[in-house]
């Protein structure tokens, strides 16, 4: 088969799957959702007990008869098991880590057998050329991470989940596409800008500067997790260990990341802003974010940069869908 | 597909190699020794490749190992097609692409290639064992496919046999019923198998030496079941051929007679006329090793005959083509019968009664002068007949003769067997003026005991006369009969000295009885095989359907086979239609239990969280019931993976005994 016919097929064959599924957290695999169809090596696999049958006929001879008519049996056997072994596959999308746009998506699948499933091998894709391959166990659960590239910021939903399977002798392709319900975040694209002058203090009225004016107020023990910024180097290079440069931090001090302080169309605005967030939060900073009407009040710490991502991430794409 | 980017994985390599060994093995003797020497270089080749870092052969290397091969193949068969060449060729290409084995793609191509040799070798040995080693090949070369496609883990010996079986099992009622149902389409084109079947048997000429050959070799002439009671030894005459021309040396089918120089005129079309039938028909199925030749054995004389059968002027029997398979034919023969009563016709009469020039001069005088002395042809023949008896050994070590053949044998030596008797008794009734002709084939049988069939072996072949007696017609006379009568009535170990009869084939089994029994019991087995399974043709299938299913129509068949296919599914897809879910084993049962009471109070498992998560992430969220869920933890771990018996029962107690507060 041509790739770009196998591929239309492909599209057209999808297009009336897609009806016959719907997206669901924890998927299990039905028999209306499952196909086989002979392998490529399937159809060379049948060549060859034509040959035998037609060298059996010829001679006349009932035990090359019998193996072509054993072949033939082998591969019914095998589109029994090759279903066997997707029937009653439990699949169940977990959570997911957001990344950033242009960074490969990272989807974890928990599969479940299910009593009486053939356990073969199962390979798993959510886009071309990305496959896992896995055994199933019969008596405990697995883990399989799916990848799948990220192109823009927002909400991304893997179409389809391939769950395909060659078992047991690699003349069936037997498959199933799964639809799960679930959006994995995808942050906008870090990209580097320099500082403009209007970001930063309260209004954005006095030029900033990443971790300048704050009023260092001395030295306090490392603790596990501290930005690196913070660590005070040049200690550790005297030989007293590990210590971290403190701060004080004033109302004056807090930073804003605005939408409307950077320049450039929209996108490049927020690749900005997520760059500056990520610099000040690793700098240990207190931030906060205006994005035209909406507003998050400077703050800091994981969780707040997670929630100034998430905001610059869907900015206008909420709404919009 | 997806497997062409993985690395071929050492099991399937194993499993590769091994299965082409096992294919291969039982061919060894058919193809030319430098295949075999090839095929074994190549699997060191590319084992070492895998092992030993060794390189895969270039571009050029390939080339030149190609036209060597081609080369060799080319000069072993010196230009003959016919299926040892084909399957040379094969088993070359199966060879030569096993260096080429890189990917797991290319299994495939190896396997078909196997799959395919294997019915080459099916060809050539259809015997019950070599059906069972032929059956083997096929596993072995479908477990090659099982390894590279089961699992991405590499499971033990054990499991993969397991797996294989299991769905050779299960493909077996399918295959039997398509084996019943589909048709037997014939024969659609020939290719000789230039095998060499039929080394040994009866030949188209007789010559000083040549049945002794034969009888040296304890193999298998052909098998016959008879329908009723089988006939005394003594008329068990299994006519091939008649030798009506006589060289001086050696004794051939005249022109007439020879049914491959002359296939269309050698038929005789109204046979029945000249053939006058009295007493009861015998029916007999004959089952004919391959032979090579177009000549059938029966007893004189046939009064049915299947259709495909044809009729030499010698009243013999003929294919229209070699029997180069196993032959099965079913014959029923009038033994009591008259042959050509009414008299010959010129030519006929002409050609019995030929002798060359200027050879056994005193065999010749001596003919003429007893002619004279006896009053009839019958006084004549018991006379040469009392002769034999009176003076002759029967051995199968007779002297050398010189030129004259029949007078150094009747004057001189004196010994010797079945041909020497025949053709010189022949000669000397033609000298004599009396229509003689010397006819072999075999005499006798050895009948197993288990089964009540006759086995007819090499060493049973024999050579006789007929003379043409006015009244009579042809009358069978054999001189052998003279000499050593127990030739005829019980074999011809019984009538060796101890000397000659270790020059016969077969003489463990002769001596010892309880290996006799053995090979007897063992004939058996391997006779019915080959009657059922391989005697199972168009006819026998239209019988066993008609049986079964009344009238046989398309649709029906269409339908046995689908009833089979969704018979082996059903019990193949049970297991999966029976649970509704997951069948939780003991230790998870409890498990479960305790993650119900979790869920009851407001705890419940994240999906996908390992239990050992689980529990510290509760030791944080829910202190007070740290200690009892850790504990259960550490005991459900315990009872599912270390197998642990008194964990089981501790778990199961804690698990009942867990009842969580809520908060």
């Amino acid at each position: 088969m041509r790739p770009d016919f196998s591929k239309r097929f492909d599209a057209l064959f999808w297009r009336w799957a897609k009806r016959r599924t719907t997206p669901q957290k924890t998927v299990t695999l039905q028999h209306r959702a499952i196909y086989v169809l002979p392998s490529k090596a399937g159809l060379g696999f049948f060549a060859a007990v034509i040959l035998l049958w037609l060298l059996g006929t010829n001679y006349e001879n009932n035990l090359v008869l019998a193996a072509s008519f054993f072949l033939v049996s082998l591969f019914i056997v095998a589109i029994i098991h090759g279903f066997r072994n997707l029937a009653g596959l439990q699949l169940t999308a977990l959570a997911s880590r957001p990344v950033f746009a242009g960074e490969t998506l990272e989807l974890p699948v928990l599969i479940k057998a299910r009593a009486g499933s053939s356990v073969g091998r199962v390979s798993l894709a959510a886009e071309v050329g990305q496959s896992i391959l896995t055994d199933i166990d019969k008596n405990a659960e697995t883990q399989v991470v799916l990848r799948l590239a990220s192109q823009n910021r927002g909400w991304h939903t893997p179409e389809r989940v391939l769950v395909q399977s060659y078992y047991p002798l690699g003349l069936l392709r037997t498959w199933s596409w799964v639809r799960f319900d679930v959006r994995l975040l995808v942050y906008p694209r870090p990209l580097t800008i320099v500082q403009p002058p209007l970001l930063g203090r309260n209004d954005g009225e006095h030029a900033p500067a990443l971790a300048r004016g704050d009023d260092f107020d001395g030295f306090k023990r490392y603790q596990p997790g501290a930005p690196l910024a913070h660590i005070a180097w040049k200690l550790y290079a005297r030989g007293a260990g590990l210590q971290l440069k403190q701060y004080v931090s004033s109302e004056l001090d807090n930073l804003w990341l605005d939408f409307r302080a950077v320049s450039g169309d929209r996108e490049a605005r927020l690749s900005g802003l997520c760059y500056l967030a990520l610099q000040w939060h690793q700098a240990g900073r207190t931030f906060g974010l205006r994005l035209l009407e909406q507003h998050i009040e400077p703050s800091s710490g994981q969780e707040h940069l997670h929630q100034v991502l998430r905001a610059l991430a869907l900015f206008e794409l909420e709404r919009a869908s | 597909m997806s497997a062409s980017t993985e690395k071929l994985s050492r099991q399937g390599l194993i499993w590769m190699l091994l299965a082409q060994a096992i294919v291969l093995l039982p061919l060894v003797f058919e193809v030319p020794v430098w295949l075999t020497l090839l095929a074994i270089a190549t699997g060191v080749w590319r084992w070492k490749i895998a092992t030993a870092g060794w390189r895969f052969p270039g571009k050029l290397a390939r080339l030149i190992l190609v036209l060597l091969v081609c080369a060799g193949l080319l000069f072993s068969f010196s230009g003959s097609f016919g299926m040892q060449s084909m399957l040379s060729l094969l088993i070359a290409g199966f060879v030569l692409k096993l260096i080429e084995l890189k990917r797991p793609g290319d299994f495939y191509l190896l396997c078909y290639l196997a799959y395919f040799v294997t019915g080459a070798q099916l060809l050539f040995a259809a015997s019950l064992p070599s059906s069972v080693y032929g059956l083997v090949s096929l596993l072995a070369v479908t477990g090659v496919l099982l390894v590279n496609n089961g699992s991405v883990a590499r499971l033990g010996v054990v499991k993969q046999c397991q797996r294989l079986g299991v769905f050779a099992l299960q493909a077996l009622p399918i295959m039997l019923v398509l084996f019943f149902v589909v048709p037997r389409i014939g024969s659609l084109w020939t290719i000789p198998l230039n095998k060499s079947a039929g080394q040994t048997g009866v030949s188209d000429s007789m010559a000083p030496g040549d049945f002794s050959n034969l009888m040296r070799s304890g193999e298998l002439a052909f098998r016959v079941s008879f329908d009723g009671p089988i006939p005394a030894p003594q008329q068990l005459y299994w006519r091939a051929l008649v030798f009506d021309d006589f060289d001086g040396r050696t004794w051939r089918q005249s022109h007439a007679q020879d049914v491959q120089r002359g296939r269309a005129s050698a038929q005789w079309r109204n046979w029945q006329n000249a053939v006058e039938l009295s007493g009861e028909p015998i029916s007999y199925q004959v089952l004919l090793e391959p032979t090579a030749k177009q000549w059938l054995y029966a007893l004189p004389t046939f009064s049915e005959l299947p259709e495909s059968v044809r009729v030499s002027p010698g009243l013999t029997l003929y294919e229209t083509e070699r029997v180069n398979q196993r032959k099965q034919y079913r014959v029923s023969s009038v033994l009591d019968y008259r042959l050509q009563p009414q008299g010959l016709d010129q030519p006929q009469t002409m050609q019995a009664l030929a002798l060359p020039e200027g050879y056994n001069p005193q065999t010749r005088r001596r003919a003429q002068q007893w002619r004279t002395e006896a009053t009839d042809e019958r006084q004549l023949m018991q006379r040469v007949l009392g002769y034999f008896n009176q003076r002759f050994r029967y051995t199968l070590q007779p002297s050398t003769l010189g030129e004259h053949t029949v007078d150094d044998f009747l004057w001189q030596s004196q010994a010797g067997f079945c041909e020497h008797f025949a053709g010189s008794f022949v000669f000397f009734m033609r000298a004599a003026g009396i229509p003689a002709r010397v006819v072999v084939g075999y005499q006798g049988g050895q009948i197993n005991s288990n089964d009540g069939y006759l086995v007819v072996r090499q060493y049973d072949a024999h050579a006789w006369a007929e003379v043409w007696l006015a009244g009579e017609g042809w009358v069978r006379v054999d001189p052998t009969a003279a000499v050593a009568p127990e030739r005829i009535e019980q074999g011809v170990e019984y009538s060796l000295s101890d000397d000659d009869n270790q020059l016969l084939g077969n003489v463990f089994s002769r001596r010892f009885q309880m290996l006799g029994d053995l090979q007897l019991r063992w004939d058996a087995l391997n006779y019915r095989w080959q009657l059922w399974v391989m005697g199972y043709d168009n006819a026998a299938q239209q019988a066993l359907l008609q049986k079964w299913f009344g009238r046989v129509s398309p649709w029906m068949l269409a339908l046995v086979v689908t009833a089979v296919v969704a018979l082996v599914s059903l019990v193949v897809l049970l297991p999966l239609l029976r649970s509704s879910g997951r069948r939780l084993a003991p230790a998870e049962r409890a498990y479960a239990r305790v993650e119900k009471a979790m869920t009851r109070c407001g705890q419940p498992r994240y999906v996908g969280e390992p239990p050992r998560q689980y529990a510290a992430r509760i030791s944080r969220e829910r202190p007070d019931l740290a200690d009892d869920l850790n504990a259960i933890t550490a005991l459900f771990e315990r009872a599912s993976y270390g197998d642990s018996k008194t964990a089981l029962a501790r778990l199961q107690s804690a698990a009942r005994r867990f009842k969580p507060s809520r908060l």
